[in-house]
Protein backbone atom coordinates (compact mmCIF):
# COMPACT_ATOMS: atom_id res chain seq x y z
CA UNK A 1 0.00 0.00 0.00
CA UNK A 2 1.43 3.23 -0.76
CA UNK A 3 0.15 6.59 0.83
CA UNK A 4 0.63 9.80 -1.05
CA UNK A 5 -0.13 13.42 0.87
CA UNK A 6 -3.24 14.57 -1.37
CA UNK A 7 -0.14 14.70 -4.34
CA UNK A 8 -2.15 15.02 -7.32
CA UNK A 9 -1.91 18.53 -8.67
CA UNK A 10 0.53 21.36 -8.66
CA UNK A 11 1.62 23.24 -5.80
CA UNK A 12 5.24 25.42 -4.49
CA UNK A 13 6.01 22.58 -2.51
CA UNK A 14 6.82 18.99 -3.03
CA UNK A 15 4.20 16.10 -2.14
CA UNK A 16 5.26 12.81 -0.47
CA UNK A 17 5.15 9.03 -1.19
CA UNK A 18 5.84 6.58 1.08
CA UNK A 19 4.93 2.92 1.82
CA UNK A 20 2.98 1.63 4.69
CA UNK A 21 2.95 4.69 5.96
CA UNK A 22 6.46 5.30 6.63
CA UNK A 23 6.98 1.95 8.28
CA UNK A 24 9.96 -0.18 7.51
CA UNK A 25 8.13 -3.56 5.53
CA UNK A 26 9.51 -6.89 5.94
CA UNK A 27 10.57 -8.79 2.73
CA UNK A 28 9.90 -12.48 2.51
CA UNK A 29 13.19 -14.01 2.73
CA UNK A 30 15.52 -16.11 4.52
CA UNK A 31 17.16 -13.34 6.36
CA UNK A 32 15.05 -10.84 8.21
CA UNK A 33 15.00 -8.07 5.57
CA UNK A 34 13.00 -5.08 5.73
CA UNK A 35 12.32 -2.26 3.13
CA UNK A 36 11.41 1.05 3.34
CA UNK A 37 10.35 3.80 0.97
CA UNK A 38 9.81 7.49 0.63
CA UNK A 39 9.94 9.75 -2.30
CA UNK A 40 8.94 13.50 -2.55
CA UNK A 41 8.10 14.49 -5.92
CA UNK A 42 6.40 17.48 -8.22
CA UNK A 43 3.61 17.48 -10.81
CA UNK A 44 5.14 19.45 -13.35
CA UNK A 45 4.24 20.94 -17.25
CA UNK A 46 5.72 18.56 -19.24
CA UNK A 47 6.23 18.75 -22.98
CA UNK A 48 6.14 16.19 -25.99
CA UNK A 49 4.50 12.48 -25.66
CA UNK A 50 4.74 12.32 -22.24
CA UNK A 51 2.60 15.47 -21.47
CA UNK A 52 1.41 17.89 -20.60
CA UNK A 53 2.23 16.86 -16.84
CA UNK A 54 4.65 14.10 -15.83
CA UNK A 55 5.41 13.11 -12.15
CA UNK A 56 9.00 14.20 -10.92
CA UNK A 57 11.19 13.21 -8.49
CA UNK A 58 12.59 15.83 -6.38
CA UNK A 59 13.97 13.31 -3.11
CA UNK A 60 13.85 9.98 -1.79
CA UNK A 61 15.14 7.60 0.53
CA UNK A 62 15.32 4.16 0.12
CA UNK A 63 16.62 1.71 2.89
CA UNK A 64 17.21 -1.69 3.56
CA UNK A 65 17.61 -3.64 6.89
CA UNK A 66 18.91 -6.43 8.26
CA UNK A 67 16.40 -7.48 11.54
CA UNK A 68 15.55 -3.77 11.92
CA UNK A 69 19.15 -2.46 11.76
CA UNK A 70 20.03 -0.28 8.95
CA UNK A 71 22.05 -1.77 6.60
CA UNK A 72 22.08 0.18 3.13
CA UNK A 73 20.06 4.00 2.89
CA UNK A 74 19.88 5.42 -0.55
CA UNK A 75 19.55 8.71 -0.21
CA UNK A 76 18.97 12.38 -2.44
CA UNK A 77 17.46 15.05 -0.63
CA UNK A 78 18.35 18.27 -2.62
CA UNK A 79 16.49 20.33 -0.71
CA UNK A 80 16.90 19.44 2.82
CA UNK A 81 19.56 21.04 5.14
CA UNK A 82 22.39 18.49 4.79
CA UNK A 83 25.81 20.28 3.24
CA UNK A 84 25.52 17.04 0.78
CA UNK A 85 23.14 17.14 -1.80
CA UNK A 86 23.91 14.99 -4.63
CA UNK A 87 22.73 11.37 -5.01
CA UNK A 88 24.70 8.99 -2.27
CA UNK A 89 23.96 6.23 -0.35
CA UNK A 90 25.09 5.22 3.21
CA UNK A 91 25.99 2.21 5.16
CA UNK A 92 24.76 1.00 8.07
CA UNK A 93 25.47 -0.53 11.20
CA UNK A 94 24.42 -3.86 10.05
CA UNK A 95 27.05 -4.13 7.04
CA UNK A 96 29.48 -4.02 10.18
CA UNK A 97 32.02 -1.94 8.30
CA UNK A 98 35.84 -2.53 9.61
CA UNK A 99 36.34 1.04 9.36
CA UNK A 100 33.62 2.97 10.98
CA UNK A 101 34.30 6.27 9.51
CA UNK A 102 32.80 4.93 6.42
CA UNK A 103 29.39 4.89 8.14
CA UNK A 104 29.32 8.52 8.53
CA UNK A 105 30.09 9.13 4.64
CA UNK A 106 28.45 9.96 1.92
CA UNK A 107 29.23 7.56 -1.02
CA UNK A 108 28.67 8.67 -4.32
CA UNK A 109 25.80 6.87 -6.23
CA UNK A 110 27.05 8.94 -9.44
CA UNK A 111 23.23 10.12 -10.47
CA UNK A 112 20.00 9.23 -9.20
CA UNK A 113 19.30 5.74 -8.10
CA UNK A 114 15.65 3.93 -9.38
CA UNK A 115 13.23 2.27 -6.80
CA UNK A 116 13.75 -0.72 -9.13
CA UNK A 117 17.34 -1.07 -8.38
CA UNK A 118 16.89 -1.21 -4.48
CA UNK A 119 14.20 -4.35 -5.17
CA UNK A 120 16.84 -5.83 -7.36
CA UNK A 121 19.54 -5.36 -4.65
CA UNK A 122 16.71 -7.12 -2.30
CA UNK A 123 16.41 -10.15 -4.59
CA UNK A 124 20.17 -10.70 -4.47
CA UNK A 125 20.04 -10.45 -0.62
CA UNK A 126 17.63 -12.88 -0.24
CA UNK A 127 14.00 -11.19 -0.98
CA UNK A 128 11.44 -13.70 -2.83
CA UNK A 129 9.77 -11.81 -5.41
CA UNK A 130 5.95 -12.70 -5.45
CA UNK A 131 5.91 -13.10 -9.34
CA UNK A 132 8.12 -15.24 -11.95
CA UNK A 133 8.23 -11.70 -14.48
CA UNK A 134 9.79 -9.59 -11.57
CA UNK A 135 12.80 -8.80 -13.47
CA UNK A 136 11.10 -7.88 -17.10
CA UNK A 137 8.45 -5.80 -14.69
CA UNK A 138 11.52 -3.95 -13.77
CA UNK A 139 13.06 -3.49 -16.50
CA UNK A 140 9.79 -2.16 -18.15
CA UNK A 141 9.28 0.60 -15.52
CA UNK A 142 12.79 1.33 -14.99
CA UNK A 143 12.87 2.06 -18.78
CA UNK A 144 10.11 3.97 -18.66
CA UNK A 145 11.96 5.97 -15.80
CA UNK A 146 15.28 6.23 -17.61
CA UNK A 147 13.76 7.62 -20.43
CA UNK A 148 11.69 10.45 -19.05
CA UNK A 149 13.79 11.58 -16.35
CA UNK A 150 15.28 14.90 -16.68
CA UNK A 151 19.21 15.24 -17.82
CA UNK A 152 21.35 16.54 -15.49
CA UNK B 1 6.02 1.30 -24.33
CA UNK B 2 4.80 -1.89 -22.52
CA UNK B 3 1.95 -1.66 -20.27
CA UNK B 4 3.14 -3.13 -16.70
CA UNK B 5 -0.29 -4.78 -14.73
CA UNK B 6 0.24 -4.60 -11.27
CA UNK B 7 -1.60 -4.96 -8.27
CA UNK B 8 -0.24 -2.44 -5.96
CA UNK B 9 -3.06 0.10 -3.97
CA UNK B 10 -2.41 3.78 -3.79
CA UNK B 11 -4.30 5.63 -0.40
CA UNK B 12 -4.61 9.36 -0.05
CA UNK B 13 -4.21 10.71 3.14
CA UNK B 14 -6.05 13.51 3.63
CA UNK B 15 -5.03 16.05 5.94
CA UNK B 16 -5.74 14.88 9.17
CA UNK B 17 -4.21 11.12 8.22
CA UNK B 18 -1.57 13.26 6.62
CA UNK B 19 -0.82 14.74 9.91
CA UNK B 20 -0.76 11.39 11.92
CA UNK B 21 1.36 9.62 9.66
CA UNK B 22 3.91 12.28 10.38
CA UNK B 23 3.31 12.59 14.12
CA UNK B 24 3.42 8.40 14.63
CA UNK B 25 7.28 8.29 12.83
CA UNK B 26 8.69 11.63 14.33
CA UNK B 27 8.07 10.35 17.92
CA UNK B 28 9.21 6.67 16.79
CA UNK B 29 12.44 7.85 15.10
CA UNK B 30 13.07 11.14 16.80
CA UNK B 31 11.05 11.39 20.08
CA UNK B 32 9.37 14.00 19.25
CA UNK B 33 5.91 15.25 17.95
CA UNK B 34 5.34 15.83 14.08
CA UNK B 35 4.48 19.26 14.94
CA UNK B 36 7.95 19.90 17.17
CA UNK B 37 9.71 18.15 14.37
CA UNK B 38 8.08 20.79 11.42
CA UNK B 39 8.84 23.39 13.39
CA UNK B 40 12.47 22.56 14.76
CA UNK B 41 13.06 21.53 10.76
CA UNK B 42 12.01 25.23 9.57
CA UNK B 43 13.65 26.63 12.29
CA UNK B 44 16.94 24.72 10.98
CA UNK B 45 17.58 22.93 14.02
CA UNK B 46 18.45 19.84 11.90
CA UNK B 47 21.61 21.24 10.01
CA UNK B 48 23.64 19.37 11.89
CA UNK B 49 22.15 15.79 11.65
CA UNK B 50 22.75 13.71 8.96
CA UNK B 51 21.68 10.53 10.55
CA UNK B 52 18.83 8.66 8.25
CA UNK B 53 15.87 8.87 11.40
CA UNK B 54 16.10 12.75 10.26
CA UNK B 55 15.97 11.98 6.76
CA UNK B 56 13.51 9.42 7.07
CA UNK B 57 10.97 11.92 9.00
CA UNK B 58 11.96 15.15 6.81
CA UNK B 59 10.72 13.31 3.76
CA UNK B 60 6.88 12.72 5.66
CA UNK B 61 6.92 16.57 6.11
CA UNK B 62 4.52 17.52 2.82
CA UNK B 63 2.28 15.05 4.82
CA UNK B 64 2.06 17.47 8.19
CA UNK B 65 1.06 20.41 5.80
Amino acid sequence: MLDVSGGYHVAERPHALTLAGGEPVQLQAQIPLWLSIFQNYRIVEWGGARGPWKVQTVGYFYALELDRIELISFQWHPVGQSWYQRPHLHLGPAAELGFKDLQHSHLPTGGRVAVEDILRLAVELGAQPRRSDWDEILETTQGAFEEWRPRS
Amino acid sequence: MATVEHDAHVREQDPSEGRALLDRQARRYLDMSGEEFTHAWEAGEFVDREDSAVVRVAMLLPFGR
